[in-house]
């Protein structure tokens, strides 16, 4: 064993909270939960880091997450970007692809691009389908463009020329033009970000990166300045955005890799969960304050995704599929024409919902909560935020009267809404995958999470509820089990009937021989490496294609072939042998362990360090209308094994358990609560 | 909980019917064989009652808006509703009832609950081949015959079981019946699923709760619609323009639209519009209904309004019978886009009194550049066919957005030159907004599409461009939008040729031609433009110095 690594630290550093989980071998973890300190989110690391080590040297690893950069982006606050492009199609970023996603606003517009035309300077060269130069690069004009950047203040250019992703040579010379006569420029060129067809998109991953890289850049060498002046010299390790884990060193340069380094921490979590517990298809349902987020564990694996639209805009990037709808917490309750409407507006944490007593006074989800008994006003947050139950019951109260419905009616009302509402979500992300909910477990975390899961659950047909130990730490626990991960693409478009075998081996190669010297180069050994390939296919005329793995170097046309197949039933229930078929990306996942102390998910269950909480007690709560005697205790004095049947509350520091009537809880061996109907647990 | 009908189930009942309605068409779309359904969105779906009744939606193109009961209806009207039974399924393509294309094919499934008939599930999507004439989508047309094999309300699944003669029929007379049979079975895959969910819900809150719920729904709907229409001043509102040509006759298209508004009820009247055209381009009525009810839900002021029986209960839709917006059969309906200049001219019409809702002229056509041929390598034919964006119109809040697909058509992307590229033996040697051609106005039109082509091969185009004769307007002082055009550029040298519409033009190696698009109307004196906005786009390239300075009134 690795003496180095024996103590590891997650930290998660969200919108509002900065999650630290820290393990050390043999003895149990600790967590620590402290308010993020935007803009220099360092501080709150440093701050978390402080409350559970004494000396930062005791670190063997920390690993984290952290939306610096994705904040930077929704906000509009990344740095200032210009463009280059082929001649001809410097408008290309400005069109993108035509489409209206809002069908009946007839005031329809697109996001604010990050780059305006003015800042986009057209240079002559081009390349053909083939990679073959019909006409080479203009240097010169290249160069030319160096002075006007200096006078707008750029700091940062996007490269992006059309069929770079075939032959990417002239977009390396403009690079390497830019970053001689100018080093103090950060340079993007697309093909160091993605090599994929699709002109606008790539041009939108390329510009976005050159957008965020600098701000990521930023806050890493602060951090790590201030990590050494504390006596902390190792790695630091980010997540990103496809759930593996990157050297902080590598990973400035290409910033849209760990665009959604934050919000993919719950779905790194629930894998973790799914490791530990055996169990390989899991509904992950993160509910906090403003939002309602959804993603899968298929068979072992987090569903994910090569594509998608952040903020309205385009990113090619591997990234864990994560499905958001307004519904959480402060999700406000409002009358609308016979109808009892809920969200998607929140209250958000200002003024928040009625119940904080911070000026609020609509009436919200946590209110409803509130009224029907099912938060403990003196219990929240493990009693160090006291909540108004005259506020909450005002605001809905003002509501009722509207509606013509009781205080309770009204407030357990909208809590059917709401779960009503993210019943559908998880539906309609299930549906367009082909899969029924009630061959899953459903994961509930957040804040809210668990307090709905139940109910949610039982709307879907599920059966089962997990809520895993420190829900609330939940995404930063899940960290401390990732490995090493780089995914690379080529697009490669050829016929299958036509595949050049030697070719399609080639990049392959290629592509491994690149990944091989990333991972050397984050310490990595030969033998902790590992490498999946993988083909995009579809039938020939298609814009969309399947993701199909291979097991290990496969190039025969027919075997490709019968995989296709066997993955296209698998994904849309139906097969066209007839059909032509086509390759479009090729794809390598590697990934490295971290330095050969692999720690695994099952081991991670020794006693935490969470506050007490207050003790067990008899309350009351409504459920089905009805007031009933309801128990309330602490999740660490929940007695291992032991089924504890509904209607009760758990309560923990950073989520609340509610257990329906019904329905019967137990703790598994691992610490997780397990929610079924009673009659399950016979 | 127990549910009575109350706003809680209501509310309930209200998002699962959308909900539905989502789930439906995605189902249609991950099981869909037809690149056309799952990636161009050319379908719609809906739920409806045993009244037909729209309780949901999902539509792929706007354009599908409220527009699928007229086939079920026909349905209804033909087979009686007490002779339905559970698992029976009908199809219906006739385009003088679905007001589609031939090409455009309803599923129509029967929902029944306990034993009685309770609804319908309706999916309509866009078959690749039901037997036209030529493959593809010509535009000389001239009698519906020519356009693909057309039948009225039919049972393809009785009790069940395939209704197998009728399938038979169908796949004998398509060039691809492969396809078709997968895309008929995603359209029953999604009506299943629309039964079974219907039923569930049924189950969980009871037949009369789930209608007692319905009929709140529609009321608090009409009732927003009727409180939109009665803010609207009493009045009679006109408009008019010209639709290009149907190809085969050349003679200008009257476009007519009269819309008044009385209380809360507003109906659009299409009467003084041309008689149905030899050519192409005549709507059945139930197109024409779809474009009044888009019309309508594009100026509510809200860019998200719901869309159920209750929404267009207060409008009502006149046109002549056997006039180009209700053609009688055997009329060509390839191409029926008057459509969308008359769903712009009701824009229009209302513009002095709705000022703040409305927008300038609208992309409306789909600019369609089709290249076939065979490959020089291999011989094997292809055929690339694009749908060019435009310039969307400026409105009271702004500038109107530049290169947007028209305003039928919703999610639908343009083709990447790379994959364009890629793919056909075609060069893309520019591609960019037109400079000065958004309508100038206080807040300026949407910059059209310029698109330069070169083919690497012989090869044969097929355009369909209209709205040259009437371009996108301008409103209130603000300018009209820049006219498409195509310009041919022979190799051979021979002069320039321009072209609108044309059937398989033989194209050389080396020729090359130039697409452009229109551009969006203006909104507002130009004169009272914010000089900085001015300047900005003078940077930006998108008017000139000097339009900047003699439209604008802005030096550089």
């Amino acid at each position: 064993m690795n003496e180095s690594h024996s103590c590891r630290v997650a930290i998660d550093i969200g919108g509002t909270f900065t999650d630290l989980v820290l393990y050390r071998e043999g003895k149990g973890q600790r967590l620590a939960k402290v308010p993020s300190t935007p803009p220099d989110y360092s501080r709150g690391v440093l701050d978390a880091l402080s409350r559970v080590l004494d000396d930062f040297r005791d670190m063997g690893i920390l690993i984290h997450g952290t939306t610096a950069q994705l904040n930077a982006f929704l906000e509009r606050k990344g740095v200032k970007t210009a463009l280059l492009t082929t001649r001809g199609f410097g408008d290309v970023y400005a069109m993108g692809r035509g489409s209206r996603d809002r069908m009946y606003d007839l005031h329809y517009r697109n996001p604010e691009p990050l780059v305006p035309r003015r800042r986009i300077f057209e240079i002559d060269e081009r390349m053909d389908a083939k990679g073959r130069a019909l006409l080479p690069i203009d240097r010169e004009q290249v160069r030319e463009v160096i002075p006007r950047l200096r006078e707008e203040g750029v700091a940062s250019v996007a490269i992006c020329f059309l069929h770079s992703y075939v032959n990417p040579l002239h977009e390396r010379l403009a690079a390497s033009i830019l970053e001689e006569a100018a080093p103090d420029l950060f340079v993007s060129p697309s093909h160091r970000v993605c090599r994929e067809w699709r002109e606008f998109e790539r041009t939108s991953t390329s510009v976005l990166n050159a957008y965020v890289s600098p701000i990521l850049d930023r806050y890493l060498k602060s951090l790590r300045e201030e990590l050494r002046e504390r006596g902390y010299r190792k790695k630091v390790y980010l997540m990103q955005s496809n759930g593996g884990l990157i050297d902080a060193e590598m990973a400035s340069p290409r910033g849209v890799l760990t665009l959604m380094s934050g919000p993919v921490g719950g779905s790194v979590g629930s894998l973790a969960l799914s490791a530990q517990i055996g169990e390989g298809n899991l509904i992950c349902a993160d509910m906090g304050g403003t939002s309602f987020d959804v993603s899968l564990v298929v068979r072992g694996k987090a569903a994910a995704t090569s594509e998608r639209k952040l903020g309205g805009l385009p990113v090619l990037a591997p990234m864990v599929d994560i499905h958001t709808i307004g519904a959480g917490g402060g999700s406000v309750a409002f009358h609308d024409a016979g109808s009892l409407r809920v969200g998607p507006r929140s209250a958000g944490a200002v003024p928040g919902p009625a119940c904080y007593d911070r000026g609020g006074s609509e009436p919200t989800v946590t209110d409803a909560n509130l009224v029907l008994g099912r938060i403990d006003p003196e219990g929240f947050l493990g009693g160090r935020m006291r909540l108004s139950r005259e506020r909450a019951e005002a605001a809905i109260d003002r509501l009722a009267g509207e509606l013509g419905l009781s205080r309770e009616g009204t407030a357990e009302g909208m809590v059917s809404v709401v779960n009503a509402q993210m019943a559908n979500a998880i539906r309609s992300v299930t549906v367009a995958k082909g899969i029924d909910p009630r061959a899953f477990a459903l994961v509930a975390f957040g804040g809210a999470g668990p307090m709905h899961a139940a109910f949610i659950a039982s709307e879907l047909g599920i059966e089962r509820v997990l809520v895993p130990r420190a829900a609330g730490a939940f995404s930063a626990w899940g960290m401390l089990t990732t490995d090493l991960r780089h995914d690379l693409s080529q697009t490669f478009v050829v016929p299958l009937e036509d595949l050049p075998r030697s070719h399609l081996e080639r990049t392959f190669g290629e592509l491994e021989k690149e990944l091989e010297n990333l991972l050397a180069s984050e310490g990595v050994a030969p033998g902790d490496m590992r490498f999946v390939r993988s083909l995009d296919m579809r039938y020939r005329g298609q814009e969309y294609f399947i993701h199909v793995p291979l097991p290990g170097a496969v190039s025969d046309p027919t075997l490709l072939r019968r995989l296709f197949d066997e993955q296209y039933e698998k994904t849309y229930g139906h097969k066209n042998l007839a059909e032509e078929v086509e390759t479009v990306n090729a794809r390598v996942e590697a990934s490295g362990r971290l330095g050969g102390n692999e720690l695994r998910a099952e081991e991670l269950v020794a006693e935490d360090l969470d506050a007490e909480g207050r003790g067990s007690r008899t309350g009351r709560a409504i459920f089905d209308g009805k007031l009933r005697e309801t128990l309330f205790l602490s999740r660490k004095r929940l007695p291992p094994a032991e089924v504890l049947a509904g209607p009760a509350i758990v309560e923990e520091p950073s989520a609340t358990t509610v257990v329906p009537p019904g329905y019967g809880v137990q703790v598994d061996s691992f610490g997780n609560l397990r929610i079924e109907r009673r009659e399950a647990f016979r | 909980m127990s549910a009575g009908i109350d706003p809680i189930s209501t509310e309930v009942i209200r998002n699962a019917f959308n909900a539905i309605a989502e789930d439906m068409s995605s189902v249609l779309g991950r099981s869909a064989f037809s690149p056309v359904i799952y990636e161009s969105h050319d379908y719609g779906v809906a739920l409806f009652n045993e009244r037909v009744e729209t309780l949901g939606q999902a539509p792929g193109h706007p354009f599908f808006i409220g527009g699928l009961d007229s086939g079920v209806k026909a349905v209804v009207e033909k087979y009686g509703l007490s002779s339905l039974s559970e698992g029976d399924v009908f199809t219906v393509n006739d385009s003088y009832i679905t007001g589609g294309h031939l090409n455009d094919v309803d599923v129509v499934s029967v929902l029944t609950w306990g034993g009685s008939v309770v609804g319908f599930a309706a999916i309509r999507a866009h078959w690749l081949d039901v037997g036209m004439a030529e493959p593809g989508f010509p535009v000389n047309t001239t009698e519906i015959f020519q356009e693909g094999v057309r039948w009225g309300p039919t049972k393809i699944f009785s009790g069940g079981e395939w209704v197998s003669d009728v399938l038979e029929i169908l796949l004998l007379n398509s060039r691809a019946p492969r396809t078709l049979m997968g895309d008929l079975n995603a359209q029953v895959a999604a009506a299943r699923m629309g039964e079974r969910r219907y039923r569930d819900l049924i189950d969980r809150f009871g037949l009369d709760v789930v209608r007692g719920c319905t009929q709140r729904i529609f009321e608090a709907t009409e009732k927003k619609y009727r409180d939109f229409i009665a803010s609207i001043p009493d009045g009679i509102y006109e408009a008019e323009g010209y639709a290009d040509d149907d190809f085969v006759t050349k003679d200008p298209i009257r476009v007519k639209v009269t819309v008044t508004v009385r209380g809360d009820e507003m109906v659009i009247d299409t009467t003084g519009s041309a008689k149905q055209c030899k050519g192409n381009v005549n709507c059945g009525f139930p197109n024409t209904v779809s474009a009044a009810r888009l019309a309508l839900a594009f100026l509510f002021p809200s860019g998200e309004p719901e869309v159920n029986h209750g929404s267009f209960l207060p409008l009502k839709v006149v046109a002549e019978p056997g006039s180009v917006f209700a053609a009688n059969a055997p009329a060509a309906c390839m191409h029926p886009h008057p459509g969308m200049l008359m769903l712009d001219l009701v824009i229009k019409a209302l513009a002095p009194v709705l000022p703040e809702n409305v927008a300038a002229g609208l992309p409306g056509d789909s600019w369609n550049v089709f290249v076939m041929g065979q490959r020089p390598e291999t011989g094997a034919f292809f055929v690339s066919g694009e749908a060019l964006d435009g310039g969307w119109g400026a409105c009271a809040k702004g500038d109107g957005e530049s290169a947007l697909i028209h305003s039928a058509a919703g999610d639908f992307r343009n083709v990447p030159v790379e994959t364009l590229e890629g793919r056909f033996p075609i060069r893309v040697k520019s591609f960019r907004l037109g400079r000065d051609s958004g309508g100038p106005g206080r807040f300026r039109g949407g910059l059209n599409v310029i698109k330069e082509y070169e083919v690497e091969t012989d090869c044969r185009l097929t355009l369909h461009f209209d709205r040259a004769l009437t371009p996108s307007w301008g409103l209130f002082g603000g300018g009209d939008g820049s006219r498409p055009k195509v310009t041919l550029y022979p190799a051979d040298g021979s002069p320039p040729r321009e072209l609108l519409k044309i059937e398989q033009l033989p194209l050389s190696k080396g020729d090359r031609f130039v697409c452009e698009t229109g551009g969006g109307g203006g909104y507002g004196n130009p004169r009272e433009r914010d000089p900085e906005r001015v300047k900005l786009d003078v940077l930006d390239g998108y008017v000139s110095q000097e339009a900047a300075r003699k439209v604008y009134g802005v030096g550089a």
